[in-house]
């Protein structure tokens, strides 16, 4: 019968002679395991006892075998008669020959003349072959042979596969006998379920049930079974009303997918509109509204092409604010942006229609004016433009004056494509400023040669030193927790007779072109240092100073040289300076920057990460550098704690150094929320204009007074 | 262990030599012409000797200081050169070396000694009594005068006979092994 033929058995042969299989088939699995390995473990008794003999023989015939007495070497096989098994035995010489032998009687065999030399146990069809070395004194001086029948194994085996065949008959038999009974349990339910589910077939009788008694799956099918016959009866009488109900519906369904069609003309209307003012965003700024640098450019592009065709010129003018950062520093953030929207809306006003007025980021506005006939034009419309600014504005109750400074450069004449154009307008609107503020400026041809700008200023810093303009400025480091001023940094400043104040971030890399920086960065190292000096002998002896490192100080060769003599100029510990490096300085030169950080770190100095988080903040750098302190950058620290992000960001710097082991100076506090959230993180050590802006010596020397007089100043104001 | 110290060329050698020495004790009976018949007789005794020597041990003090372990000759022998084969063989952890006696005072320092026929034996005897020298000789009724082996020849095959009270009282134990190989055994065991 193969497994074909098996479909058409019952499903009551097919239960025992599945419970019938699976029985033999792990008998006779269980039978083969065991009988293997009980011959394994026979096999290797029988050979332990031959190799027990073997090394009994060895033992007891080595003198024998030293002094040629081959009579006493037989004599030492002797014992071997008793051992039934044992058909033969010899006794080698070094030479192979053999020096002693034993045979039981009736038995001939050979014995081996090659295949002696090496040690061990050959097992044949019926016999064991057995060769170990007889040494003396770790002398090899003879072999011992033994072989033995596998008569008493044989024996073994059959007993066993005869008791095996026996309890494989008995189990078939009883394991037969036990499932025809038991597969009944089973199979009565599903003959009975067959035969009615066959009854309702032929008869279409949907009354008609199963009885049945089981509560196992077997049960369920049958009550299951029955539940769908009530369900086809009842379905049968729902299925005529339903049909009546169809046509109804379906008119019913026509007049909701014409809804349907009209709400999706609705939302792809609210799409478009969603989609331009998401263009709008994206081409314009958010503060003023005006157009941004993206949509000026698109006009400036078009412009352009436009004048070529025509051989008509057009205007650019750059305008920057006067003094714009003071009433920033000073009034806030939000005073600014709203005078930054009411001046927008002046500019707008007092151009043409066809002009586009831009902002261009910060306080910098963009003016084009094209299509005009002559250069002079656009002088009239840079001089309404400043008019339009001279009325004060009052923002929050102040009455403010402000005041722009304008660069006018004309197509064709300074510059036919839009970069150029606007790279003149900038530089001479810097020339307008250098000439004294509020005018307007053409470009003229000799501004260009080098950047007229960076001449300009390189040049001034050339005589800046000289003149006393640059000065240090020092802002206090505060231990929230003690509530005392531990330390400054060093800040400079460049007070420029008529630009005013030039911040570093335009003067820096001025310097650092121009190599200006080491003596420059030489200056503030020993005025900063002497300074300290200064504060520590008027008794302020914990005080620590932090100096701002430049990129280019830190790649030039010598920086540690610098410092120690700065160090020793100004009498000063080693472990009261800190140096301020950004991660831009360190990654530039990054291998050149560990190995000076490092000699600095030697020699005492601590080494702070300036503005962490802003550049590539990369966890791996700042393992590598020898850094002691991170300082959080004020441009996360603004927002806190109303910025979920970076709340976020600080949380995960913060617990980063915790990590590294690093202190955390954070800088930019400006409000007593932000001081409180520091505070809960357990930042101790914190900068800001909350506590104090950056002051000059004398006035720091004060501050330093002040607190030092017991119970007088809070310095949270 | 010393076993291992030696370099594989000379365990090799001294492999080839046994090999040798048992070839000749197995194969060739004591036959030929009378010169040769010795020849083979003595290089048998030779290895014998040896073996002797590694069947017997010597009490700890006897060996402790030496660096060598010396097997003499009194009196004229017929060993011939035949002994200087053994030089270098290792016994009980010593440089076995060959040395020749005549006067039987200078044997006192020697671990085993073989008396020449031609001596007489008595005053060796009196003098190596109960000290740890195994004597070994030739001469008739050797270990009934208190001699420890005596070689005899029988069937062309060499034999020996010990005597295991006088090796006793000298200190020396002699292996049970070499004990059952003898055609007798005199003294109580």
């Amino acid at each position: 019968m193969n497994i074909r033929d098996l479909g058409r058995v019952s499903i009551r042969w097919k239960l025992t002679l599945l419970i019938v299989t699976i029985s033999t088939v792990s008998l006779l699995l269980a039978s083969v395991a065991f009988i293997t390995s009980d011959r394994i473990n026979t096999q290797q008794t029988a050979s332990n006892n031959l190799a027990t003999m073997a090394e009994i023989i060895a033992a007891n015939s080595s003198a024998a075998l030293l002094f040629g007495d081959a009579r006493a070497a037989q004599e030492t096989l002797g014992f071997l008669k008793a051992q039934q098994h044992i058909q033969a035995a010899a006794i080698y010489g070094t030479d192979n020959t053999v020096f002693a032998s034993y045979r039981k009687p009736g038995i001939a065999i050979k014995f081996p003349e090659s295949n002696i030399q090496t040690e061990n146990t050959l097992f044949w069809g019926n016999h064991v072959e057995l060769f170990t070395l007889i040494n003396y004194e770790g002398e090899q001086i003879g072999i011992v042979y033994l072989r033995s029948n596998m008569k008493a194994i044989h024996d073994r085996l059959v007993w066993f596969l005869g008791i095996v065949a026996a309890v494989l008959l008995v189990s078939v038999l009883v394991t037969f006998m036990l499932s025809t009974r038991l597969q009944r349990i089973i199979t009565d339910p599903l003959l009975r379920l067959s035969a009615i589910a066959r009854q309702v077939r032929t008869e279409k009788n949907y009354s008609l049930r199963v009885i049945g008694e089981n509560e196992d799956e077997l049960g369920n099918l049958i009550i299951d079974f029955n539940a769908m016959l009530d369900e086809i009866q009842s379905r049968d009488d729902e299925l005529s009303e339903h049909r009546a109900m169809l046509e109804e519906r379906v008119m019913q369904r026509t007049s909701e997918l014409e809804i349907a069609n009209s709400k999706l003309a609705a939302s792809k209307e609210q799409a478009e509109a969603v989609a331009k003012r998401m263009e709008y965003h994206a081409h314009h700024d958010a503060l003023t509204g005006l157009p941004n640098r993206i949509l000026l450019n698109d006009r400036i592009t078009a412009e352009l092409a436009h004048a070529r065709r025509q051989q008509g010129k057009l205007a650019l003018l750059f305008l920057d604010l006067d003094r714009f950062k003071i009433i920033n520093d000073s009034l806030g953030h939000a005073v600014g942006d709203q005078l930054l929207r009411v001046i927008a809306r002046r500019l707008g006003n007092c151009v043409r229609e066809e002009d586009t007025v831009a902002r261009l980021g910060g306080d910098e506005f963009m003016v084009l004016l094209p299509r005009i006939s002559s250069s002079s034009d656009a002088g009239r419309i840079a001089r309404k433009i400043i008019d339009c600014l001279v009325n004060p504005i009052s923002c929050n109750g102040h009455e403010l004056h402000i005041t722009t400074s304008v660069g006018i450069s004309i197509f064709p004449h300074d510059g036919v494509d839009a970069e150029t154009l606007i790279k003149h307008a900038d530089i001479s609107m810097y020339r307008a400023k250098e000439l004294g503020r509020n005018k307007a400026i053409y470009f003229t041809a000799e501004m260009n040669a080098g950047s007229r700008k960076q001449l300009a200023l390189e040049n001034s810093l050339r005589l800046a030193a000289g003149k006393n303009q640059l000065k240090l400025f020092y802002q206090p480091k505060i231990d929230i927790f003690r509530n005392t001023i531990v330390g400054v940094e060093a800040l400079l400043r460049w007070e420029h007779p008529t630009m005013g104040m030039i911040s570093p971030m335009e003067f820096i890399p001025v310097a650092e072109d121009s190599g200006l920086i080491i003596p420059i960065g030489e200056w503030v190292l020993n005025t900063a240092f002497t300074q300290l000096k200064q504060w520590h002998q008027a008794g302020y002896a914990s005080l620590s100073m932090a100096v701002n490192i430049s990129s280019a100080q830190l790649s030039r060769p010598g920086l540690e040289d610098v410092i120690e003599k700065a160090l020793q100029a100004a009498d000063l510990d080693a472990r009261m300076t800190e140096l301020e490096i950004t991660e831009n300085v360190a990654m530039e030169n990054l291998e050149p920057a560990i190995a000076i950080l490092e000699k600095l770190k030697h020699m005492g100095v601590s080494i702070a990460m300036d503005d962490f988080g802003t550049g590539y903040s990369s966890l791996s750098y700042l393992r590598q550098l020898p850094v002691d302190v991170v300082k959080i950058d004020q441009s996360f620290v603004r927002e806190i704690p109303d910025s979920h992000e970076d709340v976020l960001i600080a949380q995960a710097i913060i617990a980063m150094t915790q990590s590294l082991n690093l202190s955390v100076v954070v800088e930019g506090i400006e409000n007593v929320k932000q001081l409180n959230f520091f505070r809960q993180q357990g930042c101790n050590i914190v900068q800001g204009f909350l506590f104090s802006k950056p002051v000059e010596a004398d006035e720091m020397l004060k501050m330093l007074a002040a607190q030092s007089a017991p119970g007088t100043v809070n310095l949270v104001k | 262990m010393f076993m291992h110290r030696l370099t594989a060329a000379a365990r090799s050698m001294q492999q080839l030599m046994t090999a040798l020495l048992l070839m000749l004790l197995l194969s060739a009976p004591v036959a030929g012409t009378a010169d040769d018949a010795q020849q083979t007789e003595y290089r048998i005794k030779t290895a014998f000797l040896y073996n002797f020597s590694r069947f017997v041990s010597w009490p700890e003090a006897a060996l402790q200081n030496r660096s060598e372990f010396s097997l003499c000759t009194l009196g004229s022998t017929p060993f011939g050169e035949q002994l200087d084969t053994l030089t270098g063989k290792m016994v009980h952890g010593k440089a076995l070396v060959v040395k020749r006696f005549d006067r039987p005072a200078d044997t006192l320092d020697c671990q085993l000694v073989f008396i020449g026929q031609s001596d007489e034996p008595d005053e060796a005897l009196w003098i190596l009594k109960e000290r740890p020298v195994l004597t070994v000789s030739d001469a008739a009724a050797f270990t009934e005068k208190g001699g420890m082996i005596q070689f005899r020849v029988i069937d062309n095959k060499i034999r020996f006979r010990i005597n295991v009270d006088a090796a006793r009282a000298a200190g020396l134990t002699i292996s049970s092994k070499l004990l059952s190989l003898a055609i007798s055994v005199t003294g109580a065991r």
